[in-house]
């Protein structure tokens, strides 16, 4: 029988302090550097009450550019700013897009070292890494998503055959095209990274305009759909009803954007609308999107005020 | 007799190198913002004047250096695109979403009280036209259609929104000969409030250059009739919008362009001799006078490369003269 209201995180998390101060080092010495983060990462949402975990992405420096610095065909000129004061190194396909060496399945390997608990592994999609990235190869985007399709295809692989029981795709960029060639050539793409991938799924989109992806969206080939709904204050939980939602249920119910600490009323109160939309065993609650732009503190009281909610009506269902 | 022909429509149209909107903010100036402001929602702390006088500053002169002919202070300390502007005028941040294709996340404006509702102030282009002596032009930059549809508010007080919108307008005017509406919502075909708009702007009796910029994509025709009409130079996309803005062009004319021919969204350098081409191809629609832009403002590159496409245009603009 399945497990009600998991808990779980979209992926990243503050990063301990120490790894600041690691660019005169040697490599073993920042590796192990990097491992003792993902230890106090994964002790942090053991203790916050997290069921399915991953190691806060404490080797990313960012979602795109840590892919793109590990797949031959990609430069990055520079940064460019995402929002706010938030920027990132943009990269650009500038030659044929290839397989150069592994990309995440050596941090789930180290995660699976040090803990029982379920494993989600994020990776960023083709569509989002192509979108979000300069293009002066390709002669068009969707020629260059479909080869990166096929590159990430051959990452997801080797996580499965490492024994990887659940992967999400990230792809916040799909929330924000509006056209049906695009979701048409997102779905396409979402098929070729999956061909052969036969363990538990999901796709998290963040950010956007969601009404632009209904009702195609369910037609992707995942298990889960996972959704920011707590930074528009939920009302985005009325398109789902209006579109029969059935799928697993990704319910984002924490604002990663601002510093203040939902109560665990609050949290409650927002799982039992989700509730009014999915059955209590199809229903996944996490954060809205990654938290390491919150100071780690907050991070972590926030994962517990969303496990505590999550028990809490767990045990009233 | 076609090249003759074509040389001698280049000879009858004066060219210039306009900025679009926005400029990267110089590196100095992001880490300042980020210690002042933080990297979350809450932004819009209260920034040194002084600070902000340096970077803008360093954004004219690069502007100068590349060959501009009319600049921008480069929208520095706008947060939240053409968003920023309701944010001005009494709406209040709530959420975060992404538009146009960008990925870039704006924080949404929402009006809670309609009594709030105020005249926004470009206090920051004020600031830049007190330090900024030097002889050549600087353009401030606004928006009304695009700025309400990004927000959330009844609809109905658009006019009301607009009127204040254009009275912003028409104080600006007393700084600077050129101001600029940007509104890419109208590649779109976005059409609601569109003549409520015009006519708010016809109510009005500006003593200056009104521009009106439309970026991400084409204008339907009967858009595109009503822009030129009115306004003293209409800002087209010729990268996202080529085919259907150069039909615009051929069919009704237009005395002043300001022709977005090179891609403000991708660092890929445009070839010369293509852009040679593509302006000829404007040229030969008769237009007086051709401001050469990137076609949509610059924050979405990285610094030099947003400064190797403006220095292109200037070549460019000496190749055509």
């Amino acid at each position: 029988m399945r497990q009600k209201i998991r808990t779980t995180v979209v992926g990243s998390y503050p990063k301990p302090s120490w790894l600041k101060y690691l660019s005169n080092v040697d490599e073993k010495i920042k590796e192990d550097a990097f491992k003792d983060a993902v230890r106090a990462v994964v002790k942090d949402q053991e203790i916050a009450g997290v069921e399915i975990l991953w190691d806060g992405e404490v080797r990313r420096e960012e979602m795109t550019s840590y892919f793109a610095e590990r797949i031959g065909g990609f430069v990055i000129y520079g940064e460019v700013r995402v929002w706010g004061n938030t920027y990132y190194p943009k990269p650009a396909i500038v030659d044929e897009l290839t397989y150069e060496k592994p990309l995440v399945v050596h941090e789930f390997e180290f995660l699976r070292e040090i803990t029982d608990r379920e494993i989600k592994v994020p990776v960023t999609g083709a569509y989002t890494l192509v979108d979000w990235s300069f293009n002066e190869y390709y002669t068009s985007r969707e020629e260059a998503i479909y080869a990166l399709a096929k590159i990430i295809n051959e990452e997801l692989k080797k996580l499965v055959k490492a024994k990887a029981s659940f992967i999400q795709l990230d792809e916040p960029a799909l929330s924000t095209h509006s056209s049906a060639d695009e979701i048409e050539i997102a779905k396409n793409a979402v098929e070729e990274m999956l061909r052969g991938i036969n363990v538990y799924t999901a796709i998290h989109i963040c950010y956007g305009n969601y009404e632009r992806l209904f009702p195609h969206i369910m037609e992707f080939n995942v298990d889960q759909l996972d959704l920011e709904f707590a930074n528009r204050g939920f009302s985005d939980l009325e398109l789902l009803k209006e579109y029969s939602y059935d799928m697993d249920l990704g319910f984002g119910c924490i604002d990663v954007h601002t510093s203040r600490v939902e109560s665990v009323e609050e949290v409650v109160n927002a799982i039992k609308l989700a509730l009014e939309v999915v059955e209590p065993e199809k229903l996944y609650v996490d954060p809205d999107c990654g938290l390491k732009l919150l100071p780690r503190d907050v991070a972590f009281k926030k994962l517990r005020v969303m496990c505590e909610a999550a028990k809490m009506v767990r045990d009233s269902v | 007799m076609k090249l003759l022909f074509l040389r001698n429509q280049l000879a009858y149209v004066k060219f210039f190198v306009s900025s679009a909107s926005s400029y990267p903010r110089p590196e100095w100036f992001r880490r300042y913002l980020k210690r002042v402001e933080g990297l979350q929602k809450d932004l819009d702390a209260s920034i040194d004047e002084l600070e902000l006088k340096k970077a803008q500053i360093e954004v004219l002169e690069n502007q100068e250096r590349c060959g501009v002919d009319i600049l921008t202070e480069g929208l520095l300390i706008w947060h939240d695109f053409l968003a920023t502007i309701p944010l001005r005028m009494g709406f209040k941040p709530d959420g975060l979403a992404r538009y146009f294709e960008n990925n870039l996340y704006y924080r949404i404006p929402v009006l809670e009280d309609e009594r709030m509702l105020k005249k926004p102030v470009l206090e920051d282009f004020r600031i830049a036209c007190k330090i900024w002596k030097r002889k050549l032009p600087l353009k401030a930059i606004i928006s009304c259609l695009t700025a309400f549809y990004l927000s959330k508010c009844n609809e109905k007080i658009f006019p009301k929104f607009a009127e204040l919108v254009m009275q912003e307008v028409q104080d600006l005017f007393k700084l600077t000969d050129d101001v600029q509406l940007d509104e890419p919502i109208l590649s779109f075909n976005f059409t609601d409030q569109f003549e409520a708009f015009i006519e708010v702007v016809d109510s009005f009796d500006f003593k200056g250059r009104l521009w009106i910029s439309t970026y991400f994509g084409d204008l339907n025709r009967e858009i595109y009739s009503k822009l030129i009409d009115r306004f003293d130079v209409v800002g087209l996309d010729f990268v996202e919008g080529l085919e259907g803005n150069l039909d615009n062009l051929r069919e009704l004319g237009c005395k002043s362009i300001c022709a977005g021919i090179v891609d403000g969204r991708n660092t890929k350098m445009e070839n010369p001799d293509l852009l040679r081409q593509k302006v000829e191809k404007i040229a030969d629609c008769g237009p007086n006078t051709v401001y050469l832009s990137t076609n949509t403002g610059l924050e979405f590159l990285p610094e030099f490369k947003a400064y190797e496409k403006m220095t292109l245009l200037s070549k460019l603009k000496k190749v055509l003269k």
